[in-house]
């Protein structure tokens, strides 16, 4: 079985952070990963935007002194592609040595 | 073929170092119970057992109230942001399942102990004990994230 494969999708710099970002984690609030990449809402919104296109991400929204909050979460989906990203990665890396 | 072989082994290993920086700021975010808060809700719930072990009853409501917003002030802080389950729903049904009857137990055994024996102080010796008992698993559960931290960002 297949256990390293390239993503395009998740390769992307900041779509691969924000993947990094919610590996470790059950969830984590949109400003959180905004602040940690240093990027504006919009940028944020379009990646996420793509990530829950082709099913890696979900969201979930909540209500927190009336204001609302989105979390997102790496599906199963997404946690298998992203590990099968990083063995590709880890592949390639030492197969130069 | 090298050349082009050498830039996608130096771009992976830039992407790796990415995510390993990322995977590290997310661990750092979802700290366990601070110290602090840990040390106050101990001491609250060890004087809420030793009072109700003793039969004094008119702190109590002051001493839950207390108690529930030591409780949401930590989830604001150790949880606000990020969150990270560290011990699955299972297990901590069974700890609640386990802990609420041995809290209901060390008041009762409070009670018992002065009614039958007239050990006023026992009562004050099992709230001290539930309070350090407390502070201990909460200084075991940061000792283990810290350690399980380093382990992850080595």
């Amino acid at each position: 079985m297949e256990n390293s494969k390239f993503d395009a999708i998740i390769h992307a710099p900041n779509r691969l952070q924000i993947c990094a970002l919610l590996s470790p984690l059950e969830q984590v609030e949109f400003r959180v990963i905004r602040d940690e990449l240093g990027v504006s809402d919009s940028v944020l919104s379009k990646h996420i935007k793509q990530l829950e296109d082709v099913g890696y991400i979900k969201q979930k929204k909540s209500k927190v002194n009336g204001r609302e909050r989105r979390w997102f979460h790496l599906t199963t989906k997404g946690r298998k592609a992203f590990e099968l990203h990083v063995n590709e990665l880890k592949r390639i890396v030492s197969d130069l040595l | 073929m090298t050349k082009n072989k050498q830039i996608k082994s130096k771009e992976a290993q830039e992407a790796l170092d990415s995510i390993k920086e990322m995977e590290h700021v997310g661990l750092k975010r979802v700290l366990p119970t601070p110290k602090l808060l840990g040390a106050i809700l101990a001491l609250l719930i060890g004087t809420q057992i030793a009072l109700l072990g003793a039969e004094i009853r008119t702190y109590n409501t002051i001493l839950i109230v207390l108690i529930i917003s030591i409780a949401i002030i930590n989830k604001n802080q150790s949880a606000g942001e990020a969150e990270r389950i560290l011990l699955s729903k299972q297990t901590i049904i069974i700890g609640l399942i386990c802990i609420i009857p041995l809290y209901f137990l060390a008041i009762i055994s409070g009670q018992y102990l002065i009614n039958h024996y007239e050990h006023y102080w026992a009562p004050f010796v099992i709230g001290a004990f539930v309070t350090i008992s407390i502070w201990i698993l909460v200084v075991s559960a940061q000792r283990s994230y810290i350690n399980r931290f380093n382990e992850e960002k080595n």
